[in-house]
C-alpha cells in the first residue's frame, strides 16, 4: 500500500494557524450533500446537538466521492476538509488505514481536538456501515453512530 | 425557475450584498450596501412567508461555487449586478416580485452610479494577511481572535437562519417579537465579526446550512439547547476578551458577551410560550 498521503499536510490538531489551515477554515473542502451517494452516516452527540454527517459513493473498492457536512466548530470543520481531501479517489483499505493514522496522531492533541476529530471519523465509519446494510437490502435513509463525547470538552 | 430556486437565489443575493458590504473599504459604500442587504432580507422574509403559506417546500441549500471574492471594488460591484440581474429574469408576475424588481432596480443604479462616481480600489478583505490595522496583536492572539470570528461568524449567520425558520412557523405574536428580536440581534453580531474578519483578510462566506440544523421539530429541545450555546458563546467572548491586550477589542467582546446574556432572557422566555 502507497505511503498514506496526509501525511504532506500540517497536522490540523497544531495550536498554531498556518496558511493551509487558514484556505481549510474559508473554504472547507468538498463540504455539502453528495448527489446520489451509497452511504450516508452520522456521528451526533446527543449532548450537544452537534453531528457531523458524511457522504460517500463508491465504485469497485474506490471511494469515487466523499463529503461531509457539520454543525460543529472549526477543528472539525477543519479535521473533515482534511480528511475528505486525503482519501477521496483512494480505496477502502486506504481510507481505512489513514483514518487510522490520523486517529493516532489527534491523541496527542488536546481532548476537544480528539472529540471533534472522533466525530469525523465515526461519521466515515457510520457511512460505511451504511452502504454495507444497504448491500445487505437494508432500505434506510442513513447510519448514526451516537458519540458520548463532544466538542466542548473542557481543555 | 422553481419557487425554491428563487428563494435560493434570493438567500445567496443576501449573503453577497451584505458580505460585499463587509468587504469594501469606502464607508459610504458600505453602510449604504449594508441597508440593500437587509432589504434583500426582507424579501426574503416576505417571499418565506408566502411559500409557507402555499405549503411550497423550500431550503437553505446554496450553488456549491457560490463566491464573493473579487480583486476589486468595481470587480465586486460588477459582481453583485450580475446577480441581480439574474434573479430578475426568474420573477413571476405577482405583487410580491414587482416590489422585489422595483427595490432591485434602484440598487442597480446605485450600483452603476458607484462605477461611475468613485474610483477603482484594490480589496484587501480576502488577502489572507491577517494583520489587524487599529493595533498590535501577537501571533497568538490573532491566532485566537481568527479562530473565534471562523466560529462566531457561522454560528450567527446559523442562527439566523434557524430563528428565520422559525420566525416564518411562529404561532403566537410573542414567538414573532421574540424570534425577530434574536434575528436583529445576529445581524449586527454577524456584521461586527464579518468586517472584522474582513479587517484581517480572511472574510469568507459562511458554511452552507445542513437541513438538519434548521428543520426542527422540537422547539423546546431546541430552545434549551440555543441556552447552552449562548452561555458557551458567552465564555468565549470572556476567554477571548481576557486573552487579548488590545484595550478597544477587549472592550468589544464584553459588550457581545453582555448582549448574549439577554439573548438567553428572550430564549426562557420563548420556553415560556410553547
Amino acid at each position: 500500500m502507497r505511503e498514506i498521503k496526509k501525511l504532506r499536510y500540517n497536522n490540523p490538531m497544531e495550536n498554531n494557524l498556518n496558511q493551509e489551515i487558514i484556505e481549510h477554515l474559508m473554504h472547507p473542502k468538498n463540504y455539502g450533500p453528495l448527489d446520489n451517494p451509497t452511504g450516508v452516516g452520522v456521528g451526533h452527540s446527543e449532548q450537544t446537538g452537534e453531528f457531523v454527517i458524511f457522504y460517500l459513493r463508491s465504485q469497485n473498492n474506490r471511494l469515487e466521492a466523499v463529503t461531509y457536512a457539520t454543525n460543529g466548530c472549526q477543528d472539525t470543520v477543519v479535521f473533515g476538509s482534511m480528511f475528505t481531501e486525503m482519501i477521496q479517489g483512494e480505496t477502502f483499505e486506504y481510507a481505512q488505514k489513514a483514518a487510522q493514522k490520523l486517529h493516532q496522531k489527534v491523541m496527542e492533541g488536546s481532548p476537544k481536538q480528539q472529540a471533534c476529530a472522533t466525530m469525523v471519523l465515526q461519521s466515515f465509519e457510520a457511512a460505511k456501515i451504511h452502504e454495507e446494510r444497504q448491500k445487505q437490502g437494508f432500505d434506510e435513509e442513513l447510519h448514526t453512530i451516537e458519540i458520548g463525547m463532544d466538542c466542548e470538552v473542557e481543555e | 425557475m422553481t419557487h425554491n430556486t428563487l428563494f435560493q437565489a434570493k438567500h445567496q443575493l443576501w449573503l453577497k450584498i451584505a458580505f460585499a458590504s463587509f468587504a469594501l473599504n469606502d464607508p459610504r459604500i458600505k453602510s449604504r450596501l449594508y441597508e440593500f442587504s437587509q432589504i434583500e432580507f426582507r424579501h426574503l422574509k416576505w417571499l418565506a412567508q408566502s411559500l409557507y403559506e402555499e405549503n411550497t417546500p423550500y431550503d437553505y441549500e446554496r450553488d456549491p461555487h457560490f463566491s464573493i471574492e473579487n480583486e476589486t471594488s468595481f470587480g465586486l460591484i460588477n459582481h453583485l449586478l450580475q446577480a441581480i440581474q439574474t434573479v430578475h429574469l426568474s420573477y413571476p408576475d405577482t405583487p410580491l416580485c414587482e416590489r422585489m424588481h422595483h427595490d432591485e432596480e434602484y440598487i442597480v443604479h446605485t450600483l452603476n452610479a458607484y462605477l461611475t462616481t468613485t474610483n477603482d480600489e484594490r480589496i484587501t478583505a480576502f488577502n489572507r494577511s491577517r494583520i489587524w490595522c487599529e493595533g498590535t496583536l501577537n501571533e497568538v492572539e490573532t491566532d485566537a481572535l481568527t479562530l473565534f470570528l471562523f466560529e462566531e461568524l457561522y454560528k450567527e449567520y446559523e442562527l439566523i437562519m434557524v430563528y428565520f425558520y422559525q420566525h416564518i412557523r411562529a404561532t403566537t405574536p410573542a414567538q414573532v417579537t421574540h424570534f425577530q428580536d434574536l434575528i436583529d440581534e445576529s445581524h449586527f453580531h454577524l456584521r461586527s465579526f464579518g468586517e472584522m474578519m474582513a479587517q484581517l483578510g480572511i472574510l469568507s462566506l459562511p458554511r452552507t446550512l445542513h437541513p438538519r440544523t434548521y428543520q426542527i421539530t422540537d422547539r423546546e429541545k431546541f430552545l434549551k439547547g440555543g441556552i447552552v450555546e449562548e452561555e458557551n458563546a458567552k465564555e468565549e467572548c470572556k476567554k477571548l476578551s481576557s486573552a487579548i491586550g488590545d484595550e478597544k477589542l477587549s472592550a468589544f467582546f464584553e459588550f457581545i458577551n453582555f448582549q448574549e446574556s439577554y439573548h438567553i432572557e428572550i430564549m426562557k422566555k420563548l420556553l415560556k410560550e410553547l
